[in-house]
């Protein structure tokens, strides 16, 4: 009997399970492929609704559910901790002892956000990225009288790789003034919102895509938050409470707001076929076939890869058809025959209560539309519900 | 197909599909008052047989839902939607896979391997399920005047 082992209960690796089990009915039925999932943990977290308990309207076990439950009962489910990719042998250790053997593997373990890569970082700043760190900036943006937040966002230093969801960080800028103003604290609160020198292929810019760059100056000014271009965050003095960057700039905080730099898992970080740098260990993928260069039965997806696309789930709904369909054409034909073509499709949470789809590609950028009641309410009920059968591979 | 339309100097636009070119039909520019000429047309009718007001109050309808629509709704609705889609889901899982093995079966399995498997904690655990299930109903149909009386 054949393995397709899929690695990381997260989106992408849920969604992709599911659907294997769907494209390869056939053969699981007569026996012949089995679909094994490895995951460290007995449930999913739906991350990306972590920004929310920052703000105090969800509550964390709100966005948890038992991992068996959003897969279908055709996969061997294990939960276990991947230590060691062993691609030459074909098969991968795990905290248990045990070997697993594949035929093929999907790498989904996501990335790590690593704050302590940052001086200062780690004592002084918050962030929103993990349900732990939410809820502790949640206190601190409940409490908050008067001063100033200053928001960063820091990029992996691998070239054209873009931090953690693109555009989480001018939602949480859009929500925390919609916060503030509802607590009635905004006029004596500041919102310093930073963006570093080098994003992506842009430089001097307050968003990784051009068109968006363009025009939040105009939003930041309507909501009287102030932009800062060209600050890298270089360290963070805990004690002084100031923010240094590596253009020779200081910003002074109450509260320090960061997308923080990130990683890959350790996992992937000591498979040592990782050529990002800085230690970061994106897998290098090829940006068509999202196979792992240099192994010709690896697929790797979502936050793992090194390609520019957006770390988020957005981009694993995307990508998680194209590996489906290469696995079960190349197990059936010999040959992969889709293409991923790099598109990433999200609704924006501009603000507490508006919303804005969004869709950009290898070739074109995010289409600023005006954010609408109706794009806040359809962003709602994807992180309520659809989310699940999106995992479910229902959507 | 798509069309390429390209605003000149001084407001003229040209179209440079080269299959539309082929068309006998003038094409319509979105951008000027053909489109909205052509947009009238298709409302006339409506109009004509005041059958417009429906779609006007059906806009209205959906525009009033949409303002009533609030994050504790949604939240209920949300809610409401994934228990129904996991339930569906589930069971559909469970049917499926169930109806696969089945139909595998050369033979029905004795009674001796039925009652056999039982042993297999699983099974017991759907028993206990069902079981438990039907109990909570059980108490759902108690009749609470009877033992008001009775007590």
């Amino acid at each position: 009997m054949k393995r397709i082992l899929i690695v990381g209960g997260g989106i992408g690796g849920t969604m992709t399970a599911n659907s294997l089990v769907n494209k390869m009915y056939p053969e699981i039925l007569s026996s012949d492929l089995e679909i094994m999932m490895i995951s460290n943990s007995a449930f999913h977290e739906y991350k990306p609704a972590n920004m929310y308990v920052a703000f105090n309207s969800y509550h964390p076990h709100e966005l948890r559910r038992k991992q068996r439950t959003l897969l279908r009962p055709e996969i061997n489910f294990l939960i276990d901790g991947v230590e060691a990719f062993e691609f030459n042998k074909n098969r991968v250790y795990c905290q248990s002892g045990k070997y697993y053997e594949y035929d093929y593997i999907v790498i989904s373990t996501g990335c790590v956000p690593s704050p302590e890569r940052i001086e200062g970082l780690q004592e002084a700043g918050d962030h929103f990225y993990q349900t732990e760190p939410a809820k502790k900036l949640a206190q601190k943006l409940r409490t908050i009288e008067e001063g100033r937040i200053f928001i960063t966002v820091n990029f992996p230093k691998t070239p054209n790789v873009p931090h953690q969801c693109g555009i989480a960080p001018i939602e949480t800028t859009l929500m925390l003034d919609d916060y503030l103003r509802k607590r009635g604290v905004r006029d004596r609160v500041d919102i310093i919102y930073s963006y570093p020198t080098v994003s992506q292929l842009l430089r001097n810019c307050l968003f990784l895509q051009k068109p968006t760059c363009d025009i939040l100056p105009s939003i930041f000014d309507d909501r009287n938050i102030i932009y800062q271009r060209g600050f890298t965050l270089d360290k963070v003095d805990p004690d002084t409470k100031v923010a240094y960057s590596e253009e020779g700039h200081s910003q002074p905080f109450d509260i320090l707001m960061a997308t923080p730099p990130i990683r890959a898992v350790d996992a992937v970080l000591n498979s040592g076929v990782s050529q990002a740098q800085n230690n970061e260990g994106w897998l290098p993928t090829d940006h068509e076939t999202m196979k792992m260069y240099g192994a010709d039965n690896v697929y790797v997806m979502g936050d793992t890869v090194d390609l520019p696309v957006s770390k988020a789930g957005g981009s694993c709904h995307n990508q998680s058809p194209v590996v489906v369909e290469n696995i079960a054409s190349e197990m059936r034909r010999g040959y992969t025959s889709a293409i991923y073509e790099g598109k990433v499709h999200a609704v924006a949470q501009m603000g507490l209560d508006s919303g804005m789809p969004l869709w950009y590609d290898y070739g074109s950028d995010v289409q600023v539309a005006p954010p609408t009641k109706l794009g806040g309410l359809m962003r709602k009920t994807f992180n309520r519900g659809v989310y699940w059968a999106v995992a479910r591979g229902l959507v | 197909m798509s069309i390429e339309v390209e605003v000149q100097a001084g407001g003229a636009t040209k179209a440079s599909d080269t299959a539309l070119e082929r068309d006998t039909a003038p094409p319509i520019d979105p951008l000027n008052i053909d489109g909205l000429s052509e947009l009238i047309t298709k409302i006339t009718p409506l109009i004509q047989a005041g059958r417009l007001d429906n779609i006007v109050d059906l806009l209205s309808l959906i525009s009033d839902n949409i303002e009533f629509l609030d994050e504790a709704m949604l939240e209920k609705l949300s809610k409401t939607g994934e228990e129904v889609m996991a339930l569906g889901w589930t069971t559909g899982n469970a049917l499926r896979m169930a109806n696969a093995k089945t139909q595998a079966q050369v033979q029905p399995p004795t009674l001796f391997q039925l009652i056999r498997m039982l042993n297999n904690p699983d099974l017991r655990r759907s028993l206990y399920f069902v079981i438990e299930t039907m109990t909570i109903i059980g108490q759902q149909m108690r009749n609470d005047t009877e033992t008001h009386v009775v007590s």
